[in-house]
């Protein structure tokens, strides 16, 4: 037996988190058919992020994002917070107002394709980032607009998030 | 203008993704109940239980390469660094060994009963702390029995749960 190290039990824990999202997609699929998982996955991810933000918020203290400087602050203590190895991801800042997302590999695109859902999953994933800006309050639009899985029809995914600060 | 510091410590950070992921779960169940109803969100959520419990547990054993859990001291040992983990500081436990197949997790203040107390649903909720540690001795590879006489809507926020395991 050996102790695990805090970046692996920050591993384990969001692996598990993961997979019980996951499960209770699987679970949900089987019951009620995919048009009301994909509904019911987008609100519950979506709702989560709007108060996973302020939680993030409340612990790094910033509480308002009012500038670009609070902006990447946040953005950048939310990714380190929740982001996992697993999640082959990458986001960047292109311009000062915008923020891209890169998926190299989805762990929900392969989980969903593993049960034989994928044709019809709509993205939870950016649904929870989506989910942080609305619970921040920010003014933002997202190109391209993607209601399925971007990985299974284009392989590969991305999202640009345009931002309007107000000072 | 320099960047603010927003940086959390590992345990700071462990303690967040643990609340997040909780607040995920509930609101699956939540947009579930929306959707199907208070029986049938409660069925979806005790068959997920069932399911992540395995996972974690297996998980757990897997990254800490912990290998046969042969005694009771490697039970108590497991128990203990499960529990640190998974649980929720707010949850507040005292493990107990009483004799070489007895084990008992004595609920001092539970998470869960706090939170649909919150939510009011007390009442009807099932608790699924029985199903959540049969699945961890199943992924233990024990025979055993777990015993909760209590229910979510008899329990007050406490209960003994024991484990009865054959070495």
């Amino acid at each position: 037996m050996r102790a695990l190290a805090r970046d692996e039990l920050k591993e384990v824990l969001i692996k598990n988190w993961m997979t019980h999202d996951g499960m209770w997609f699987y679970h949900c699929l089987q019951e009620c058919g995919i048009e009301k998982t994909n509904r019911i996955n987008k609100a519950a991810v979506r709702a989560m992020g709007i108060i996973e933000i302020k939680r993030i918020q409340k612990a790094v203290g910033i509480e308002k994002v009012e500038t670009l400087e609070d902006f990447r602050s946040l953005v950048g203590a939310a990714w380190d917070i929740v982001k996992a190895d697993f999640m082959k991801a990458t986001f960047s800042l292109p311009a000062d107002n915008i923020l891209r997302g890169d998926f190299e590999q989805c762990f929900a695109y392969e989980g969903i394709k593993q049960i034989g859902a994928i044709d019809q999953y709509q993205c939870g994933i950016f649904e929870r980032i989506y989910g942080w800006f609305d619970g921040v309050g920010m003014k933002y639009s997202v190109s391209p607009e993607v209601e399925g899985c971007m990985m299974h029809t284009d392989g590969k995914c991305f999202r640009e998030i345009t931002f309007t600060f107000d000072k | 203008m320099s960047p603010r510091k927003a940086e959390l410590t590992a345990g700071q950070r462990e303690k967040l993704l643990r609340s997040i992921w909780l607040l995920h779960d509930g609101r699956w169940f939540l947009k579930a109940v929306e959707e199907f109803g208070f029986d049938a969100a409660t069925k979806l959520n005790l068959a997920v239980v069932r399911s992540i419990a395995s996972t974690e547990m297996k998980q757990l054993l897997a990254e800490m390469d912990f290998g046969v859990v042969g005694n009771m001291g490697d039970f108590q040992t497991l128990m203990q660094v499960a529990a640190d983990l998974y649980f929720p500081e707010e949850h507040k436990h005292e493990f107990e060994v009483v004799d070489n197949n007895t084990f008992v997790g004595h609920v001092l203040e539970c998470y869960v009963h706090k939170m649909v107390s919150k939510a009011g649903t007390a009442a009807v909720h099932r608790c699924a702390a029985k199903l959540r540690f049969d699945s961890w001795c199943r992924a233990m590879g024990l025979d055993g029995v777990v015993i909760n006489e209590k229910d979510t809507n008899n329990c007050n926020g406490t209960c003994d749960i024991i484990f009865e395991i054959k070495w």
